[in-house]
């Protein structure tokens, strides 16, 4: 019994010390903690062979960067839709507000909406909330694209793929999309992010066709200005 | 014998009952409101939420809405602070606008404790600190209680094992106690449960006085998906992503991405789909909301610093709540809430330049950063 | 909720002297110190439910 009593109290003991040691710190009014600076600025990334890292081109001092030709000036009228429904294609509709373009929006466009346009900007990566929203499925929106991209290979209409999600944007659903899209692609615009295993700059390399890289999504206004001539 | 035992027994009875008034004090604090200064001259009127539900009058939710009126006419946009009590940044943006902002053309409608009962308790076993506080120049102190995000289980109980209610969420499992959460339940019942009548409440102020945006102030834990992210009903895609292009512009890693279909009872998908407003909900990045951080301390709370944070970001484990040794400081996570507030404005605006939203006088973000919200933050009017 | 409520409050009322009765006629000090230090504060909790 005694034993018994000696154990309980060891035991209340323990719990009330365990009580005190997790308890919160103290209400004293000091002086708050020193405030953190203002945006942290994008370091660059150092190149990493051994990581298996794409180089990187882009930083705050180059916020863009054209590799395998020029960034030109596309014919208008030009059309601006996603494939893969992610918010992306609102960030770019807001840039090209920004520019001043003169452009036609509609993300879920269909083919027999790109009569008389000569260019179309694609901004692709997947969002299941974006599919959803727009109530279509994973599939039904890979059958849009097809139709869509191929209509614009039968009307000699020029495809330029914009990627400006970075590597959120870079899954199973958010390649098959950009894949259909790179096919048709006569130019590529992107956050590098986006392109860390080099998947973009290496297709751009092999096909032969410009690709801009930007550093963070508001670089992108000087590459859209050439691109519609403002 | 026996008569001592009693005796020994009514001395414990006594002894515990003085350690419950002595800690209970601690707890009665919870139920004392933050007093908020009026002595701006910007601030038109002052309601209760019980105006646009009745059921709520009387109640330990309701809650103040503060109107301010610019001189011309023109939008109108609603700040909801305090949806999630420990999200402290988001009731402290709304507190700012109350006490600075001058509006010149448009409305504000602020709510700055949105869910006024989850401010009298802490979340049990979350060693959650309860009350912070920022010593102003004039000597005086503000205090503010961090509360929880659910309604107070002692105004609303009990729990039912299932609930399916207005909002279209089954509210089941893990998910029971969720009827108590303010963004699980709109647009509310106005005879539902105690946090069903609030959410009535915001979504009537909102029909009724013809909001054009809503902006539901929110923290995250590091851990979360979508820190630093703007979540827009598609009805905002197009205001909420120009306001997101302007603030990338300015610096900020900020983003947006579209509301669920599914997010039943979220004010992003439930106020979008049930009235004419544009919803959106900001989430900025607060380390004391993880589930790794280290002991509970004025350092993370304020300072936002947390060194197991540090560390996981440094080894690439997490996507969007990427911690530094600088921490993120809550001057910089209300700053943050002030630009994404101040950035819808503008977009709005410019969208709509017959119906502008002009707000003056607020301080900008660098005085938020090096000021501090000890210099923003106004004296309690006598 | 009404009715639910008040049988509640009833219980706890009853659940209340119960506790407190054995409380004051425990034998063993640790045993009332732990009855009265569990009991006493989720009592009080109950009462304040509105």
């Amino acid at each position: 019994m005694k034993r018994n009593k000696i154990v309980s109290i060891l035991l209340l003991v323990a719990m009330t010390f365990s009580i005190v040691l997790t308890g919160c710190g103290d209400k004293k009014t000091t002086e708050a903690p020193t405030s953190s600076p203002g945006p942290t600025t994008q370091e660059t990334s150092a190149t990493n062979e051994q990581s298996g890292k794409a180089t990187r081109y882009t930083s705050k001092e180059t916020p863009f960067v054209t590799l395998n030709g020029e960034l030109k000036k596309y014919e208008s009228p030009f059309y601006l839709t996603s494939v893969g429904q992610s918010a992306d294609v609102s960030m770019l509709d807001a840039l090209m507000k920004k520019v001043g373009a003169e452009y036609t929006y509609n993300a879920t466009a269909k083919a027999s909406d790109l009569k008389d346009v000569k260019t179309v900007i694609i901004a692709t990566g997947a969002s299941s909330k974006g599919l959803g929203a727009a109530g279509i499925s994973a599939e039904d929106e890979k059958a849009r694209a097809s139709e869509l991209l191929e209509y614009c290979k039968e009307n000699d209409i020029t495809v330029i793929m914009a990627h400006l999600g970075g590597v959120s944007r870079r899954g199973k659903l958010s390649d098959e999309f950009a894949d259909m899209v790179l096919e048709y692609s006569s130019g590529i615009v992107m956050v590098e992010d986006g392109n860390d295993d080099g998947k973009f700059t290496d297709f751009a390399s092999r096909k032969n066709i410009p690709i801009t890289l930007i550093n963070t999504i508001a670089d992108c206004i000087e590459p859209l200005k050439i691109i519609v001539g403002k | 014998m026996r008569n001592k035992i009693v005796v020994r027994n009514i001395i414990v009875f006594i002894g515990v009952v003085a350690l419950c008034v002595i800690s209970g004090k601690d707890f009665l604090r919870m139920h004392k409101p933050d007093p908020i200064s009026t002595s701006n001259p910007g601030i038109s009127e002052i309601v209760m939420l019980s105006e646009y539900s009745p059921g709520l009058k009387g109640t330990a939710a309701d809650t103040e809405v503060y109107i301010l009126r610019g001189e011309k006419p023109g939008g109108k946009f609603l700040i909801l602070g305090g949806t999630h009590p420990n999200e402290i940044a988001g009731m402290l943006n709304a507190v700012c606008y109350i006490e600075n902002a001058r509006v010149e053309s448009g409305t504000l409608y602020i709510i700055p404790r949105a869910n006024n009962s989850g401010y009298t308790h802490t979340c049990p076993l979350w060693g959650m600190m309860d009350i912070i506080d920022f010593q102003l120049p004039d000597g005086s102190v503000r205090e503010f209680r961090v509360g929880t995000r659910l309604t107070n289980p002692i105004h609303q109980w009990p729990d039912p094992n299932y609930y399916y209610g207005n909002s279209g969420r089954e509210l089941k499992h893990s998910e029971v106690a969720e009827i108590r959460n303010l963004n699980r339940n709109y647009p509310g019942d106005v005879n539902g449960t105690l946090t069903e009548k609030v959410n009535y409440g915001i979504f009537n102020l909102i029909n009724t006085e013809k909001i054009d945006i809503i902006y539901d102030a929110h923290e995250a834990g590091p851990e979360f998906l979508r820190v630093n992210y703007l979540i827009a009903h598609e009805k905002a895609m197009s205001v909420g992503s120009m306001a997101v292009m302007n603030t990338n512009l300015q610096g900020h890693p900020f983003a947006v991405d579209i509301s669920g279909a599914t997010s039943y009872g979220l004010s992003h998908r439930a106020l979008g789909d049930n009235t004419e407003a544009m919803a959106t909900l900001f989430e900025t990045l607060n380390p004391a909301q993880g589930s790794r951080r280290t002991k509970m301390s004025r350092e993370l709370v304020l300072g936002g610093f947390d060194k197991n944070y540090v560390e996981i970001t440094n080894r690439g484990l997490l996507s969007s709540g990427e911690l530094t040794e600088a921490g993120i400081s809550i001057n910089e996570r209300t700053a943050n809430h002030m630009v994404m507030c101040r950035e819808l404005m503008n977009a709005f605006s410019e969208s709509n330049p017959d119906r502008p939203i002009i707000v003056s006088n607020m301080p900008s973000y660098d005085d938020f950063i090096n000021k501090g919200l000890e210099n923003i933050l106004q004296p309690i009017n006598s | 909720m009404g009715v639910l409520y008040y049988i509640y409050r009833g219980i706890a009322v009853v659940l209340c002297i119960l506790t407190l009765w054995e409380l004051f006629k425990e034998k063993s000090i640790i045993r009332s110190i732990s009855l009265g230090l569990v009991s006493v504060p989720l009592i009080l909790r109950a009462l304040m439910i509105k």
